[in-house]
């Protein structure tokens, strides 16, 4: 079921266009991350749905409402900001209880859900406390109380985790996530970080330059890229610009230079078409012994090994100056040894250019 | 660093003792003493020039204008100032009239009171406390914005989207996020704004007409040489009364946990 719609928006400021043809549909009870790097307009469209901003032209809709010109505290939606903003001034209780005692809620009522809503984020404890005496993740914690105690329709969330240390980050991601599945809300989530987002989401949209160039489920988008920018922006990748010399059905082979490759698309190509073959760092196999297939392979000198913990990054560079990147469990290399890389066609992307 | 706090400390010290809490201990010592001349050795102890005040009716009737002088342009400086702070931060237009509003900062008292004496007198408009209220008024604007709307700028904006958000209007907004998070820069205002319309001479001087205020009860008694005394024990019951309200003031400040910054 569609639960927010959005057709056609548009923002423009003065003559920057910040937002451009945004069309989306998130459904009653998903997690959507909204990602991109900074300055892609994602703030700007968080803050469209929840009506701290009107877009120039489009239209939303919330549960078939247009929601257009609808003030943010007429809208069933309900916003965690980057910052936060907890109330300084309240304390951790009265921020949480703000929302329900503006309704004019009975206070007993209002008692009995904080004491819920505290329960499900463990801050029981803080419900004295001002807000100005909790650690960056308590704070984070009652921030969302507040929002959820009012059962909002949608709850967008502004890179809430921001400001956290990593290993809290993770912690809280994986909480989130849990709590959202558990209250089968509806969550838009903004982040500039693809880890974050894989981790997070049901759906991802990717925005870049005020445009969304891809929407789906994450696993698919991260391994089946659209495009060079969307497969950069998801993490590492070896991207090999080359000229399709043979097609045979769904399989081709390729040439760059030296490098003979063969391939797998579902799109059409021909003969002399420019394809760009994108293949993940973790797809790559690495050995000392040389290999007999010189297909889908190639072979250079170890110049860099990035020790990353759980894995390394092995760097390689080919004598005609091309550089790859290798993942490994076990970086059992020595810079200036001479490597073998190879993949399997069936782990390679192509685009076409 | 250590010798530079130690001077710190004693420069402060000195220059608290000697020129702000000396002249006033001189002032209440005087009160008490049996002499029209303000020189030691100290005569007899003497409570008759506060006798002589009370029996003074125009000393009691000087002080209640001032009072509803300054609670009057305290209320109207402010209904006028933080409307304006806000139109000045929100609207974000920098404009000539931010330039404008200070002006009366800059000009001399005594311009301004002879200016609003002129206009008072060129529209008919009889003096009395209100053309002093009226005038008051112009030079304590300024103040309210520069306090209120420093306090604004620095507020988050994020606050009031965030009341907006959990369902609060605009008028809940600001009942209950905005006004709670400037009321210490508004009641600084309305102190100062107070303060500075009981204590303020030469503005009142051109204004009042025919009525009475503190100041200008003071500034009458100097002319007679016999009364001068009776100014200081005036001036120590104006003295102790406002040391208990500043006191009442900063135990409920230290109490509420609000540091110097949050004032302003």
């Amino acid at each position: 079921m569609v639960l927010l719609e959005l057709v056609n928006i548009y923002k423009y400021y003065g003559k920057i266009t910040a937002l451009e043809d945004i069309n989306l549909e998130v459904g009653k009870g998903e997690l959507l991350t909204i990602l991109g790097p900074s300055g892609s307009g994602k703030s700007t469209l968080l803050k469209i749905i929840g009506g701290f901003e009107e877009p120039s032209r489009g239209k939303i809709y919330i549960n078939g409402k247009l929601m257009n010109g609808v003030p943010p505290y007429a809208r069933p939606t309900s916003m965690v900001f980057q910052d936060l903003a907890l109330f300084p001034h309240l304390n951790v209780f009265n921020n949480i209880a703000y929302g329900l005692k503006i309704k004019k809620a009975p206070s007993n009522e209002i008692k009995k859900k904080v004491r819920e809503v505290a329960e499900l984020l463990h801050i029981e404890e803080l419900l004295d406390r001002r807000v100005t005496q909790l650690s960056g993740g308590q704070q984070q914690r009652v921030a969302l109380a507040r929002s959820l105690i009012l059962e909002p329709e949608i709850l967008l969330l502004d890179e809430p985790l921001g400001p956290l240390d990593v290993k809290l980050r993770k912690e809280m991601q994986l909480e989130l996530r849990r709590i959202q599945k558990r209250l089968n809300s509806t969550w838009i989530y903004v982040t500039h970080d693809h880890e974050e987002a894989m981790v997070m989401s049901d759906r991802v949209a990717i925005l870049n330059s005020g445009r969304i160039i891809d929407v789906g489920v994450v696993k698919e988008i991260y391994e089946k890229p659209k495009n060079r920018f969307i497969a950069e922006f998801l993490g590492e990748v070896n991207i090999i610009e080359c000229i399709v010399d043979h097609v045979e059905g769904s399989a081709f082979t390729a040439s760059s230079g030296d490098l003979r490759i063969e391939g797998l698309t579902a799109g059409k190509l021909e003969k002399g078409d420019r394809v760009n073959i994108l293949v993940r760092p973790e797809k790559i196999g690495i050995t000392v012994t040389p290999l007999n297939d010189r297909k889908n392979s190639v072979s250079g000198k170890v110049v860099e090994i990035i020790y990353k913990g759980a894995y390394s990054d092995v760097k390689i560079e080919t004598e005609d100056s091309r550089v790859f990147i290798a993942r490994t469990f076990e970086p059992a290399y020595r810079v200036g040894e001479r490597v073998f890389l190879k993949w399997d066609r069936e782990d390679a992307v192509v685009i076409k250019e | 660093m250590s010798l530079i706090k130690l001077f710190l400390k004693i420069f402060t010290s000195t220059v608290i003792l000697l020129l702000i809490y000396l002249p006033i201990a001189l002032v209440i010592l005087f009160s008490f003493n049996d002499s029209i001349y303000f020189i030691f050795p100290f005569k007899n102890f003497t409570f008759k020039w506060y006798e002589r005040l009370l029996e003074d009716p125009l000393f009691l009737k000087s002080i209640i204008n001032s009072i509803i002088i300054a609670l009057a342009v305290s209320a109207g400086s402010l209904s006028i100032g933080i409307p304006a702070s806000f139109a000045f931060v929100r609207l974000r237009r920098n404009t000539l009239y931010v330039g404008f509003i200070m002006i009366p900062f800059i000009m001399p008292w005594l311009v301004i009171g002879v200016s609003s004496l002129v206009f008072f007198h060129t529209l008919g408009i009889p003096l009395s406390i209100l053309t002093t209220v009226l005038s008051h008024i112009i030079y304590s604007i300024p103040l309210v914005v520069l306090i209120v709307a420093a306090r604004l700028i620095s507020l988050n904006p994020n606050y009031e989207k965030a009341s907006m958000d959990l369902g609060a209007n605009e008028v809940q907004t600001f009942t209950y996020v905005t006004f709670p998070l400037i009321y210490p820069a508004i009641s600084v205002s309305a102190l100062i704004t107070f303060l500075w319309s009981f204590d303020n001479f030469i503005i009142t001087f051109f204004t009042i007409g025919s009525e009475i205020t503190f100041p200008i009860w003071v500034w009458g008694s100097l002319r007679h040489p016999t009364n001068v005394p009776v100014i200081t024990a005036a001036s120590s019951i104006v003295i102790l009364v406002g040391s208990l309200i500043v006191y009442l003031m900063e135990t409920y400040r230290v109490k509420k946990g609000i540091g110097i910054y949050a004032i302003i």
